[in-house]
């Protein structure tokens, strides 16, 4: 698990090098919330009390890697909110967005303040990103941090306008 | 009634100038009793607040001593705020409240940054309960959870999005990742957990939940004046990450969110004498309460799980579009997108085929590791893709809030007639919960709770010990739709005393008795078959340990009509005296929420026996 978490971190941190034409536009700074806020592990509230509660089993996350030189306010902001919500939520994003509606859809598009007329522009957009990711078989094998933060680039991409209105 | 003749003498004795006396009615106020959390009392123990955490109280007793506690936040709040530390209002707005609407004190300025930002998010917020239906996955769930929901006041957003960003609260113990069952269990019981509220947005609960384990939720949303919603999500403010007993019994997440509730609500919300307190009993409660004589239940919404959408979605298919759906995906690890069934379809219909079978990969994600189920899901979502987007709404099922479903105790009388010993009545007690003729999809469909019931035997020698079982557990496991799955468990566990044949009534035994296999739905029939063995006592029979197979099957008749027929053959290999064969066959007839009628037939080697009885559930 150890192992593959720094892996994985590595890779997400490649891919934000990769992606940080479109990530960082609209994200406005060098936060990678995978890597530097420690998603995919638990973030709740100051209290930090939530993680072992019984009834909540939160993903066990395979890229919780939590830099001492990111303060917490910067790990609350709205950037941090979407990728947490798309960490938790991708399985249930990725289906909606092949469907084109969804709740979960809905909920991502309302968080990057997409009105409704912008939406459907902006899940064609999706639709064809994820298209093109999982068209290879290596889909199947990427790990679940991997395919979340290409969806998270994704979607800052293609409601880039969004946030700008 | 109490607390308005209180809330009178506190201020009447305000007008009046006595200070102390405001403050006695004050700090006997039931609602600084709630702000307090102080309901813990018993016989050995004097009464005490459930908060454990002397960060919550501003007197030295406060804990053990409302008017001491009342004494020092109205000391505290009067003070001047001081730098570098937080002042009373910010820690305890709910207090800071309740106390300024009671005596009409203002208290000086602070900075709250906490507080302001809590009130940010969620000032306004409609208050309500989620209900996660009942989980056999984990003996901690069995009845179900509660957490409270604060819902986003925001018009100007979707519903179903305001929905996931909602905000839940859970109350839950605190248990390390590697406690051992019996650990678990032990400290559950008797104590040695301190139980925590935790903050997180509802799309975590709903990942859980209705995606992982597969339980619906139901959203309880509550009528309360605006002035109350106030205090009590600025008490929220003031109890998230408070340290509480925790006892599973009674000290629970349906207990606490009652007692957090009853700072608004002037009712016991989890009325009866039962030694216990299930999420059941609160959400009955929140049907019959009232607050300024409106009903607090204002709606109630059900949210499917994965596995229920996935149901609807294939039940709504035409035939034609079921048969695509069969074809695309035969067998659990072959797809098949060129099947010709498929083809034939319109692009449109294609896509809701595949908007089904997208559902069901999701579900068989959560229920074992199957190689390559990744792939056919990618293949699933790469086909769907090239097809247009847009998706039929769901035709939800008929469900049956949990308030308005079958109450789980239940009272039998029934009259039977036994070929060797004649007629005789027998009277059923069960305090919990429901059996495979009772179930419903509301609690568990194909499933079987029940603690605590006992039959007893009326009959001219006097009451006679028929049965009791002290948990009876079965999960018939049943697959929902016809599409390949990954091989499910049907399983049984019980304990108990029962006859150990039918000819004798004095011929009492203890079993433990432990099941495992399969079943398979075929249209209304639910055949079932498992195998396993049986721990037992050996006054009238032989052998302590005896390999047990049973066959069954559960048929639906109607919404009100099941049918339940078993055999059930057991054998210790020590002779006659070790075997045992014995079938039954039960008929139950729902006459409304609250009565069943049933009749049944059973019979060993030895002897059969009729019988006709009534239920009431209460």
């Amino acid at each position: 698990m150890k192992l593959m978490t720094i892996t994985s971190a590595v890779l997400a941190g490649s891919m934000m090098i990769i992606g940080a034409t479109s990530a960082s536009a609209a994200t406005n700074d060098n936060i990678n919330p995978w890597q530097h806020c420690g998603i995919g592990a638990a973030i709740f509230d100051k209290n930090g009390t939530a993680a072992a509660l019984s009834n909540v089993i939160w993903d066990s996350g395979t890229t919780a890697v939590t830099s001492a030189t990111i303060s917490p306010e910067t790990c609350e902001s709205k950037e941090v909110e979407v990728a947490q919500f798309v960490d938790q939520t991708y399985d249930q994003l990725a289906m909606e967005t092949a469907m084109g509606e969804g709740e979960h859809l809905t909920a991502a598009l309302g968080l990057m303040n997409c009105s409704r007329e912008a939406r459907e522009g902006v899940v064609s957009q999706l639709r064809a990103d994820l298209e093109q990711a999982s068209a290879t078989a290596n889909y199947a094998e990427q790990a679940h941090a991997d395919k979340a933060f290409q969806y998270y680039n994704s979607l800052n991409q293609a409601a880039a306008s969004c946030a700008a209105s | 009634m109490r607390r308005l003749l209180v809330t009178l003498s506190a201020l009447l004795f305000l007008h009046a100038g006595s200070a102390q006396a405001a403050d006695t009615a004050l700090s006997d106020h039931s609602r600084w009793s709630s702000l307090l959390h102080f309901d813990r009392d018993g016989i050995f123990s004097e009464p005490r607040s459930a908060v454990l955490d002397d960060a919550f109280f501003l007197a030295e007793d406060g804990q053990y001593d409302p008017a001491a506690e009342l004494a020092a936040t109205l000391a505290a709040l009067r003070e001047a705020p001081e730098e570098g530390e937080v002042h009373a209002r910010c820690r305890f707005p709910a207090r800071a409240l309740w106390l300024s609407r009671m005596t009409g004190e203002q208290w000086p300025d602070a900075e709250c940054p906490e507080w302001e930002s809590w009130q940010q998010k969620h000032a306004g917020a409609e208050v309500g309960l989620m209900f996660a239906s009942g989980y056999l996955g984990n003996p901690a769930s069995f009845f179900g959870h509660l957490m409270l929901h604060l819902e986003r006041e925001d018009d100007e957003q979707d519903a179903t999005m305001s929905r996931l960003l909602d905000t839940s609260l859970n109350f839950g113990a605190d248990v390390p990742e590697d406690e051992g069952l019996a650990t678990y269990m032990a400290k559950g019981l008797l104590g040695g957990y301190v139980a925590r509220y935790s903050r997180a947005p509802f799309y975590r609960n709903t990942a859980l939940y209705s995606e992982r384990e597969m339980r619906d939720l139901w959203h309880y949303r509550l009528s309360l004046p605006e002035a109350e919603r106030e205090l009590l999500v600025a008490h929220l403010f003031e109890v998230i990450g408070q340290d509480y007993d925790y006892l599973f019994l009674t000290e629970n997440c349906a207990s606490r969110i009652a007692r957090t509730l009853e700072l608004v609500v002037e009712e016991d919300l989890t009325p009866g004498n039962a030694p216990w307190v299930a999420p059941e009993t609160l959400v009955r409660g929140l049907g019959e309460a009232e607050v300024e004589g409106r009903p607090l239940l204002k709606s109630t919404e059900h949210i499917p799980s994965r596995r229920l959408q996935t149901e609807w979605r294939y039940h709504d298919l035409a035939a034609p579009e079921q048969k695509a759906a069969r074809a695309v995906w035969p067998e659990i690890n072959r797809l098949d997108l060129l099947a010709a069934p498929f083809r034939q379809l319109p692009p449109k219909r294609q896509a809701t085929v595949l908007d089904t079978l997208l559902g069901h990969a999701a579900f068989l994600k959560q229920t074992g590791d199957e190689p390559g189920l990744a792939e056919r899901e990618r293949q699933l979502l790469q086909a769907r893709l090239k097809l247009p987007g847009g998706t039929e709404p769901l035709e939800p099922g008929e469900q049956v809030p949990l308030h308005k479903a079958t109450p789980p105790a239940l009272v039998r009388v029934e009259g039977s007639y036994h070929e060797a010993l004649g007629a005789s009545s027998r009277l059923t007690l069960r305090p919990l919960q429901y059996d495979l003729l009772d179930a419903n999809s509301t609690r568990m469909p194909n499933a079987a709770l029940e603690i605590g019931r006992i039959e007893v035997d009326l009959g001219d020698d006097g009451p006679k010990l028929n049965r009791l079982e002290l948990f009876h557990v079965t999960n018939l496991h049943a697959r929902s739709v016809p599409l390949p799955a990954l091989p499910g468990m049907a399983w049984h566990a019980s304990a108990g005393i029962e006859r150990s044949r039918l000819n004798c009534r004095d011929c009492l035994d203890g079993h433990i008795t432990l099941l495992a296999g399969k079943s398979h739905r075929l249209g209304r029939y639910l055949p079932f078959a498992m195998v396993g063995g049986q721990f037992r006592s050996e006054r009238h029979q032989a052998g302590p340990v005896a390999p047990m197979a049973q066959v069954g099957a559960l048929s639906d008749w109607s919404v009100n009509q099941r049918t339940l027929l078993q055999f059930t053959h057991s054998n210790s290999l020590q002779g006659e005296a070790g075997r045992r064969t014995q079938w039954r066959l039960q008929h139950r007839v729902g006459v409304n929420n609250a009565l069943d009628l049933r009749a049944g037939v059973e019979g060993d080697d030895t002897a059969h026996e009729v019988s006709l009885g009534v239920s009431w559930y209460f």
